[in-house]
């Protein structure tokens, strides 16, 4: 028997006005979706990227627009957010697979990317997560290998998305304050919540420079955020 | 802006326009619907997370599921709860209506593994994409490959290998941790016997075959419902802890004791089955088969049994004769007459009597019948009837007989036999083996003889240990004696399943191999109505012939003995039986020679690829350190389908990513407990990249096929002389396009409409109801042993066929067989149920490892769930007697290394007043990986098994899949336990 209770929802229209370049909102939302990036499956082209420093410049020219300072020690090291000249790619993708996917143990991986690993309850912490998209008019995308809820790549997009909507001049959208109480909640609950466990436990890896440094920028930038965030909302909100 | 791909975004600087760049997010709904029916965008405000919680119990949909391939006992019928393609919870479902109202109904069935499937089936141990080795094998180096590069490299590799080796030397493994009955199990079986490559057997090899049932009645797979629980007054657990292994079940125990009913647990240790016991009987590990014939020997001495019932359905009137221990046999006693008669000593007339209904020895059909064959043995064998006609056959006494060369020889009825066996089984006596008190034993053999209807419950764990045959046979007796069988209520309960046909026929479709009509016959006979119905031996030898002529099914442990190194343990002589006098490399040898066990590749050939799916080899078979060093290096490939990754997975050469339960649909296990077909539907997309195995096994058979055209392969011969041809193995698999990938539903169909359990169900109705009654028990087949009848609204019980209507068992001698006089019987001592101590299986160590399955893990599905762990010890345990852990210094929580000459492991101890003396528990299933330095539990596991179930062609004692063969012994080597220190 298959019952349905839900009707299914529509997607926002994400064809609205951009935010304006260079924006606090803009900023945030590309830093967002760069972490993203970055911790998606790793292919021959984005590593290309990442082993000729596209990928550092992209970041570092993001992270020096933002409206807040990131503590100097989130920062990562010159260097850090690329790879070593030698290394190719068949060996970072199998570290990547090692790191986040498989691991070597059994088991699991060591460092899995799922927000649920990290307390709170693996069903729940995805059914929070997707109430969250659902309230904002977002599902899973149905393409086949679609991630689950609660992974930072998905995580660290519906940031992307909020930051971008809440800076987005959209005469009949949401109230920004909306959005920013949304980040806020979801910063606090999720992201924000297990980002820096999961930047510790590859801190505690023998991995790549390019995973530890990574990680940990995901994991301070979401905490910084939330504090900005809050800041603003503190005022009332939007500036 | 959506769908942007990585270097696009990056592309776009950070001070020119912003973007918006969705990859797992949106997309679902099309323009121009685009406003959002609540939230932000439909102008309803964000105030907190309170908000979004606002309809906390809604769904987008309900549906019926199962957990299909767990191979667990139970067919539990659940609804799933699904919200945006992700299952968040599961509960259990009542849809059993109770259809008789002096028996208890099915209501619920769950348990708590079942319970917790939609947190393990997103567990990180999920396989998400095919994965191929890039470093050595166990190195944990993997690269990320398409679903295409790993079908062609599996393809190609299994090509060449045909062409250079043989299809034989291509081995695929189900074992049995990951089956059900559905087209994702038959599926893997079908492209493997398509090609005539070798399959692995595993019942034997998993030590769930109960070998002295087999020795006894020429079957197994014999139950009822579990309803019928209720209709005895006296249920003894043995060697079981259904508290554990039968939750769905057990209720039906608790229901008939309320009614009245005494239960008896026996067993070494207090377990959670004990608990709920009236008796608790704790007989020394191992010394089961002499609390039994205790039992049996005050059964005999006090006259209890139930003399014509012994007469009609046992061997123990038949003859035998002293000189040479042997039957007595017509062509003893005829000129020109058959091995195969035997005799009665006829009380009335005081003459030999034949014994009416046997049938005598196998292959009475030839090696490769026609259907006209089948017809013309299905005449002969048809009025059999064990039925006695006015014979009153002795019992007890010494006759003496002229045989046809004019000598003469005295003979002894079986039962005079028997009593000078049992003389030497006083309640006395069994008490300085066993530690059981005679007065209990007494006590046992009354309460069981005046019993309405006593049954046993025997679990597969019962079938672990090295003498596990004998104890079987001496339980059998007492029933036998006592007449408590073949009636409501009553018997051994081993485990059978509803027949579905159109699965097996499915899974070894040799359809094409066969002469014209014969399957057909088959299926005819399987269904037929009990006027014209075949004999169990009829089938057997049926089953016997399309198992051992047109498929290379190799059981197991013969199998690990010849290509994996088990001869280095299981061949020692201290670890076999001191009282038989040949080795097991001798008997192995005359076995293999004589074809009697059937091993591909045969010896000095080896395997070459190894595909595995959902089994889980280096858990479970016996020293996994050392298949790695003798089996692994003979094999170019390894493969393992699985969802998750296992221990085995680990040290493959690919790993394929499988559907999980609630991403495909099927049917589960239909074992005879519950009279319902239960199905699960499709609850979510298969996970990642993941496929249901049906699809896999479909790809792989085109991809064979294309590359094999494309390289211009010709059809080639399997060792047995069938020939395959991989230029068309898709278009077989498919039936020609009938069933594609793609297309599991269609196969389901075929299945459901092949079968006469579930007689006119289709598909779309049984996966939208979730659950179909039984229409019928689907006939007496590969695991349906049950003989009974299926009425509805009655309890099933086993042996109904034999005891009511007097047909004949599939034994040499057509009875309840407990005198085997093959030779290697004979020289062992083991012609009557005997009791021998278990070898020390690992030196010379004063404790013994034993275990049983978990509470909390069908085998290692769900050893590593969170849950589950978090209701026991959370690691790797062993269950200590007090004062054997106080000896060693060895507290609670302590970890140890428990050692013998074969191995060791590591484990925490668990100490515990319920565990005997002398005894280590470790429950089943841990992942080696779960243990420190990957050594898990099986590494002290010798596994020496009886080189007496090496015999054949002796009546009842012969190999055909899924029956008579040696088996793994994972219970009872010997060991020591020391303490470590806590890493």
């Amino acid at each position: 028997m298959t019952t349905s209770t839900q009707e299914v929802e529509a997607v926002p229209d994400v064809s609205v006005p951009p935010p304006e370049p260079g924006s606090p909102p803009a900023t945030r939302s590309r830093v967002y979706k760069l972490l993203a990036l970055g911790l998606e499956f790793p292919d021959p082209d984005f590593f290309e990227e990442i082993q000729q420093g596209g990928y550092e410049r992209a970041l570092g020219d993001a992270l020096a627009a933002l409206p807040f300072v990131l503590p100097a020690e989130a920062l990562p090291a010159a260097g850090a957010l690329r790879t070593d000249a030698a290394l190719d790619y068949q060996a970072f993708e199998s570290e990547f697979i090692r790191l986040f996917e498989v691991g070597s143990g059994g088991g699991g991986p060591p460092c899995p990317l799922y927000a649920g690993e990290y307390g709170g309850g693996r069903l729940k912490t995805m059914e929070e997560a997707l109430r969250f998209y659902d309230f904002f008019g977002l599902r899973l995308s149905d393409a086949e290998g679609r991630e689950l809820p609660d992974h930072a790549t998905v995580q660290l997009e519906f940031l992307h998305f909020l930051a971008y909507r809440e800076g987005a001049p959209a005469a009949d959208g949401p109230d920004p304050v909306s959005l920013q109480r949304a980040e806020a909640d979801f910063l606090e609950r999720q992201a924000a919540r297990w980002l820096p466990l999961l930047a510790k436990r590859v801190a505690s890896q023998e991995t790549l420079p390019f995973f530890k440094s990574l990680v940990r920028l995901a994991a301070d930038f979401a905490r910084a955020d939330l504090h900005y965030v809050k800041s603003l909302l503190a005022t009332g909100g939007v500036k | 802006m959506n769908g942007m791909d990585r270097r696009e975004f990056l592309a776009v600087s950070a001070g020119a326009a912003a973007v918006l760049s969705l990859q797992h997010l949106g997309c679902t709904t099309p323009a121009p619907s685009r406003t959002p029916a609540r939230g932000p965008f439909a102008g309803e405000p964000y105030g907190d997370w309170r908000d979004i919680y606002g309809k906390k119990w809604s769904w987008d949909k309900i549906v019926r599921g199962t957990h299909l391939m767990a191979d667990c006992i139970a067919a539990c019928a659940w609804d799933l709860y699904v919200r945006d393609g992700v299952v968040v919870r599961e509960e259990q479902n009542t849809l059993y209506p109770q259809t008789n109202p002096d028996l208890p109904d099915f209501n619920p069935r769950g348990c708590q593994k079942g319970a917790c499937y939609s947190d393990h089936m997103y567990a990180p141990s999920r396989i998400k994409y095919p994965l191929k080795r890039v470093g050595p094998r166990g190195s944990g180096k993997w690269q990320r490959i398409s679903w295409d590069e790993a079908l062609s490299e599996i393809a190609d590799k299994i090509i060449d290998t045909v062409n250079q080796y043989g299809s034989e030397c291509v081995v695929y493994d189900h074992g049995t941790t990951q089956i059900d009955m559905g087209p994702d199990t038959a599926g893997g079986f079908r492209v493997f016997a398509l090609m005539g490559s070798t399959i692995i057997d595993s019942w034997a090899g998993v030590g769930d075959l109960p070998m002295g049932v087999i020795q006894t009645l020429g079957l197994y797979n014999m139950d009822g419902t579990s309803d019928d629980w209720f209709n005895s007054d006296y249920i003894i657990a043995w060697v079981g802890n259904p508290a554990y292994t039968r939750i769905p079940e057990f209720h039906f125990i608790t229901e008939a004791r309320y009614k009245g009913a005494k239960v008896v647990h026996i067993s070494p240790d207090l377990n959670a089955s004990a608990m709920h016991a009236d008796l608790w009987v704790n007989p020394r590990v191992g010394t089961d088969a002499a609390l039994g014939l205790g039992i049996a020997h005050v059964i005999v001495s006090e006259r209890l049994y139930k003399e014509d019932v012994i007469k009609e359905q046992t061997d123990l009137p038949f003859l035998v004769r002293s000189d040479t221990g042997r039957f007595l046999r017509e062509a003893d006693v005829v000129e020109g007459g058959e091995e195969t008669g035997y005799y009665m000593w006829d009380a009335r007339r005081q003459r030999l009597a034949p014994a009416p209904g046997v049938e005598g020895n196998p292959a009475s059909l030839g090696e490769k019948p026609n259907a006209l064959d089948v017809a013309r043995s299905l005449g002969a064998h048809h009025f059999r009837s064990i039925r006695l006609r006015g014979l009153d056959p002795a019992i007890e006494g010494r006759h003496t007989v002229k045989l046809k060369d004019g000598s003469s020889v005295e003979v002894r009825p079986v039962l005079e036999l028997l009593k000078e066996r049992l003389a030497t089984y006083a309640p006395e006596r069994v008490r300085a083996i066993t530690g059981v008190h005679p007065d209990t034993i007494r006590q046992l053999a009354r309460e069981i003889a005046a019993a309405k209807s006593a049954m046993i419950f025997m679990s597969w764990g019962a079938c672990k240990h090295y003498h596990s045959d004998l104890f079987q046979r001496a339980a059998l007796l007492v029933l036998a004696l006592t007449g408590q069988f073949g009636k409501p209520g009553a018997g051994m309960r081993v485990g059978a399943w509803w027949t579905i046909h159109g699965f097996e026929i499915l899974s070894y479709d040799v359809a094409h191999l066969l002469p014209p009509l014969l399957r057909p016959s088959l299926e005819l006979m399987a269904g037929a109505p009990s006027t014209v119905r075949p004999t169990a031996r009829l089938m057997d030898d049926m089953m016997k012939v399309l198992t051992r002529q047109y498929s290379l099914h190799t059981p197991l442990i013969p199998w690990l003995y010849t290509h994996g190194g088990l001869d280095r343990t299981a061949g020692r002589a201290a670890y076999g039986d001191p009282a038989f006098p040949r080795s097991v490399e001798s008997c192995a040898k005359e076995s293999m020679e004589k074809d009697w066990m059937p091993v591909y590749p045969r010896p000095g050939k080896d395997p070459k690829v190894f595909i595995f799916s959902g089994v889980n080899p280096l858990r479970r078979w016996p020293t996994p350190s050392r298949i790695r060093e003798v089996l692994w290096p003979k094999l170019d490939l390894i493969v393992s389908i699985n969802p998750r990754m296992s221990s085995s997975g680990l040290q493959a050469d690919l790993v394929l990513p499988a559907a999980g339960w609630y991403e495909k649909t099927g049917i589960k296990f239909t074992m005879s407990y519950v009279p319902y077909v239960i199905a699960g539907d499709q609850a979510v997309a298969p996970l990642y990249e993941s496929r249901r195995e049906w699809d896999i096994g479909a790809l792989l058979a085109k991809r064979i096929q294309e590359r094999a055209r494309a390289r211009g392969v010709k059809p080639h011969q399997d060792p047995l002389g069938n020939t395959h041809d991989l230029n068309k193995v898709y278009d077989r698999f498919t039936k020609k396009g009938e069933m594609r990938e793609g297309e599991a539903d269609k196969a389901m169909d075929y299945i459901l409409g092949h079968s006469k359990s579930v007689r006119g169900v289709k598909w779309s109705e049984l996966r939208r109801e979730g659950a179909t009654r039984i229409k019928h028990t689907g006939g007496y087949m590969l695991l349906n042993h049950i003989c009974g009848d299926y009425e509805e609204g009655k309890a099933v019980y086993p042996l109904q066929w034999n005891r009511v209507n007097k047909e004949p068992y599939p034994t040499m001698t057509a009875r309840q067989q407990f005198y085997i006089d093959h030779p290697w019987y004979l020289e062992a001592g083991e012609a009557l149920p005997t009791h021998k101590e278990p070898p020390e299986a690992g030196g010379k160590y004063p404790l013994r490892l034993t275990g049983g399955h978990t509470r909390w893990s069908i085998h290692s599905i769900q050893r590593d769930q969170r849950h589950m762990l978090r209701l026991q010890r959370g690691q790797p345990a062993v269950y200590m007697n007090a004062d054997d852990a106080r000896r060693r210094g060895l507290r609670d929580g302590d970890h140890a290394r428990l050692y013998n000459d074969v191995g060791s492991f590591i484990a925490a101890v668990k100490v515990s007043p319920s565990v005997q003396p002398g005894q280590v528990v470790c429950y089943h299933a841990w992942e080696p990986y779960q243990f420190k330095g990957r050594s898990g539990n099986q590494e002290v596991v010798a596994s020496p098994f009886k080189a007496l179930h090496l015999a054949g062609e002796y009546g009842h004692l012969y190999y055909r899949a899924y029956y008579a063969a040696p088996s793994h012994t994972p219970r009872g080597p010997t060991l020591e336990v020391e303490k470590v220190a806590t890493s």
